[in-house]
């Protein structure tokens, strides 16, 4: 029990402090119980569950399924041997590039990256030109199944490699000097070390991708090429815009929330959500052999993979027709919708985290059934979004807003409420460490010199947590800008963010222009990254 | 005045701790034991950061049992992170006389004449990593000297201090005592640093004060075989006897 900075076991007279986390608690909780609520009142004018025997629900089922298992296989293959690659060698040049390259489709838009791999695999892109060159017969058609996993392992691949690489640069450094000094290389140091260190964790990478994959939208929408291949988020938000059937959005809604909930229970009993920390371990882990043939290989083809959607997604901003675009009303519209919407919603996300870690800190003495119930809530609404996607959200809140006056206004709040919601739980894994760090540091001095509330705020949390606040900020709403799941379904309501107007302008064949509109947002969500980055490495 | 009636804590990976002890008002009490022993849990107990499970804690003759920890009539030094860091010397200093410190003439006047007290004038705009883990330790004792408490809590104060730094603050730390006429609890691991600071010692061992008496005696003429072996003493046993 010895040490400098007690745990505040002390809350008798702070357990107020607890109250704002639990105001966020109870109003997002009752917000995804009333879509759901809402839907299951739907459900009871008449669900048709004769429906789910069709022909239509068994292929949105096979497709949901088997899209979700390719992609996943593909991503462990591909991630597999780049982070063994990345682990092993160390002293190339670029590696930390490249290693923030992998998280850099984790932010990009959906709705931007499939412009660039459109310029790259589609039927006029460079791989199509480029075999036409060769003399191969026959363009490649991105539209389908093959479009979907390609976009899905580009946004996959390299999340699952950061998680693996994060699991390897935490072994002990020891481990890797010893299979030096027993001469462990090539095939049998995949085989007898780095195999058997990953091989517990792929199942819990597998399931988040899955889980991902299973929710896909938007990448679904627009590379799916018709309702052969919808995944069941896609089915609702074609029964809900163009087939005007409450009750079978409703159903799918259902379907897509078993499927969720059980992958999210499967997921939990795997250990839970992996970690992502890659790059952090820099510290030289055993001897600096140099790079091979087969690595630089993997390297440059992931390289390539990675950067030529987004080198084309640039050349395809920049040849648009700007004078056109700047003339257009719905542009200048649609980017004062993205941002009014993503501004509220990462504001009221960072404000929600900063409530549920101040309370869960600040709140509570021990293991009280307060505290156990705060603990669940804190769970419950941070990782909501995995369970009940923007999609079914929106679904619920679609419904229930039929008929309503002002609607475009509420259904603002509500695309606000469903992203602040989306993005709570990467807020929170950017606040935490940041807060638990300046809990450990200051927490007992900050109550022993009575500063509580609004003082401890001013005085120590706001100074010493700005960047981390930040950093959580830019993520936030980089997330909301970019989000086309719960906007697409207001779009009826004349509610036109920049993602929706994008759609609205591909739908009717504008294509270039819609590059045009992709590239500001690439551009936009681009320098906030790169702000919230630079800002994260000097924050640590 | 600290008295502890019965304080008790239960801890599933400690057991149950249990605490009666008493400091008289304006005297300074050491208290020494093994690590794992309940030194700093007692410490905790008095300021107030461990609700108790059971018992009472009096300080100046009224139940502080379950007021918060600035409720108290204590300050606290602790072995470090005693400073915000984004603040400068002055606003560490001046939290101590209010949360809502701000610089007027008369509280900088506070907070100039506490930092002269422990030898740091002028260091009013100074930030805390320029300085010293001594000048650090001194800041808040400063800002203990302005919350003008009767009580003084000490968390291993000499921890993070070279050997020289430590003689020189537990001088000033025993001459601000006796002006002052503060009763001050203080905890350490190394007893030898408690002699010339403390009055008597109390010796802690699993979760209960084991031995209590005069610095010097408990030193030299330890009372609990407990406490001879920890001091490294040859305990005389009944083989020796004979």
């Amino acid at each position: 029990m010895s040490g400098s900075t007690p745990s505040v076991d002390r809350p008798r007279l702070l357990r107020w402090t607890a109250f704002p986390g639990w105001m966020v608690i109870t109003g997002f909780g009752a917000f995804i119980c009333l879509a759901l609520v809402n839907l299951l009142v739907v459900a009871g004018d008449g669900l048709p569950l004769d429906r789910l025997g069709g022909d239509y629900t068994r292929s949105v089922f096979a497709f949901t399924l088997t899209q979700a298992f390719l992609s996943v296989t593909l991503s462990i293959l591909g991630a597999l041997p780049l982070a063994v690659v990345l682990h092993r060698y160390h002293g190339f040049a670029g590696r930390t590039a490249l290693i923030r390259l992998l998280a850099l489709p984790l932010a990009l838009p959906p709705l931007v990256a499939v412009f660039g791999l459109l310029d790259i695999w589609g039927r006029s892109g460079l791989v199509s030109g480029g075999l036409e060159a060769l003399g191969f017969d026959g363009r490649i058609d991105i539209f389908g199944l093959q479009g979907v996993l390609l976009a899905h392992v580009f946004f996959n691949m390299p999340l699952a490699a950061r998680f693996m690489l994060t699991h390897l640069e935490r072994q002990p450094a020891t481990t890797f000097r010893l299979a030096d000094q027993l001469g462990l290389a090539g095939w049998d140091r995949f085989v007898r070390l780095e195999w058997p260190l990953l091989r517990a964790h792929v199942p819990g990478i597998a399931g988040l991708i899955m889980m991902l994959c299973i929710g896909s939208f938007t990448i679904v929408l627009t590379l799916g090429g018709g309702p052969s291949a919808a995944t069941f988020e896609v089915a609702i938000y074609q029964a809900l815009r163009f087939d005007f059937d409450p009750a079978l959005a409703a159903l799918y809604t259902l379907v897509q929330l078993t499927l969720a909930g059980a992958l999210l229970v499967l997921l939990s009993m795997m250990g839970g959500a992996p970690q992502d920390r890659a790059g952090a371990v820099t510290e030289q882990i055993g001897r600096e052999d140099r790079l091979p043939f087969w690595g630089f290989a993997i390297l440059i083809v992931v390289a390539a993979f990675l950067v030529a959607p987004l080198v084309a997604l640039i050349i395809g901003g920049l040849v648009a027709d700007w004078g056109r675009l700047f003339v257009m009303a719905r542009l200048w519209s649609a980017i004062g919708t993205s941002l009014i919407i993503s501004t509220a919603a990462s504001l009221i996300a960072t404000s929600a985290a900063y409530a549920l870690l101040a309370g869960r800190a600040r709140g509570f003495g021990g293991l009280t059934l307060s505290r156990r119930l705060f603990d669940a809530g804190y769970g419950m609404v941070g990782s909501a979004v995995l369970a009940v996607p923007p999609i079914v959200l929106g679904a619920g809140w679609f419904l229930a807003l039929r008929g309503m006056p002002g609607q475009t206004l509420i259904a603002g709040g509500l695309v606000v409420l469903v992203n602040a919601l989306m993005a709570l739980p990467f807020v929170l894994r950017v606040m935490a460490p940041a807060f638990e760090a300046s809990e450990r540091r200051y927490g007992a001095l900050s109550v022993s010199l009575g500063l509580e509330g609004m003082q401890r705020f001013l005085r120590v949390d706001a100074p010493v947590l700005v960047k981390p606040f930040a950093v959580a900020l830019a993520f936030a709403l980089v997330l909301s800008v970019g989000d086309l799941g719960a906007a697409a379904l207001f779009g009826a309501y004349d509610l036109v963010t920049l993602p929706v107007l994008i759609l609205n302008l591909m739908g009717s064949y504008r294509t270039d222009d819609a590059a045009g509109v992709a590239f500001l947002l690439g551009v936009f969500v681009f320098v906030l990254i790169a702000l919230a980055e630079r800002t994260h490495r000097v924050v640590g | 005045m600290i008295v502890l009636n019965g304080a008790t804590k239960h801890f599933s990976d400690y057991g149950v701790f249990a605490f009666d002890l008493t400091v008289e008002r304006g005297s300074s009490l050491g208290v020494i034991g093994p690590s794992g022993a309940g030194k700093s849990t007692l410490l905790h107990m008095v300021a107030g950061f461990i609700e108790l499970d059971g018992g009472q804690i009096v300080l100046e003759d009224a139940d502080h049992t379950h007021s918060a920890p600035a409720q108290r009539p204590v300050s606290m030094v602790f072995q470090a992170n005693n400073l915000f860091d984004h603040l400068d010397v002055a606003v560490n200093v001046g939290l101590g006389i209010t949360p809502r410190f701000r610089r007027s003439h008369q509280a900088m006047g506070q907070v100039a004449e506490a930092l002269a007290q422990v030898g740091l004038a002028g260091f009013e705009d100074r930030r805390p990593v320029s300085l010293s883990g001594g000048e650090a330790q001194r800041v808040a004792l400063a800002r203990a000297l302005v919350r003008d408490k009767p009580i003084l809590l000490l968390d291993e104060p000499f921890a993070a201090l070279g050997p020289s730094m430590r003689q020189d603050f537990s001088s000033l730390l025993s001459a601000m005592q006796k002006e002052q006429g503060l009763t001050m609890l203080t905890v350490s691991h190394a007893p030898t640093e408690l002699n010339g600071l403390c009055d008597r010692l109390a010796f802690v061992m699993d979760g209960y004060v084991a031995a209590l008496g005069e610095t010097a005696s408990m030193l030299n003429d330890p009372p609990h075989p407990a406490l001879a072996a920890y001091l490294g003493r040859r305990v005389e046993s009944s083989f020796d006897a004979h």
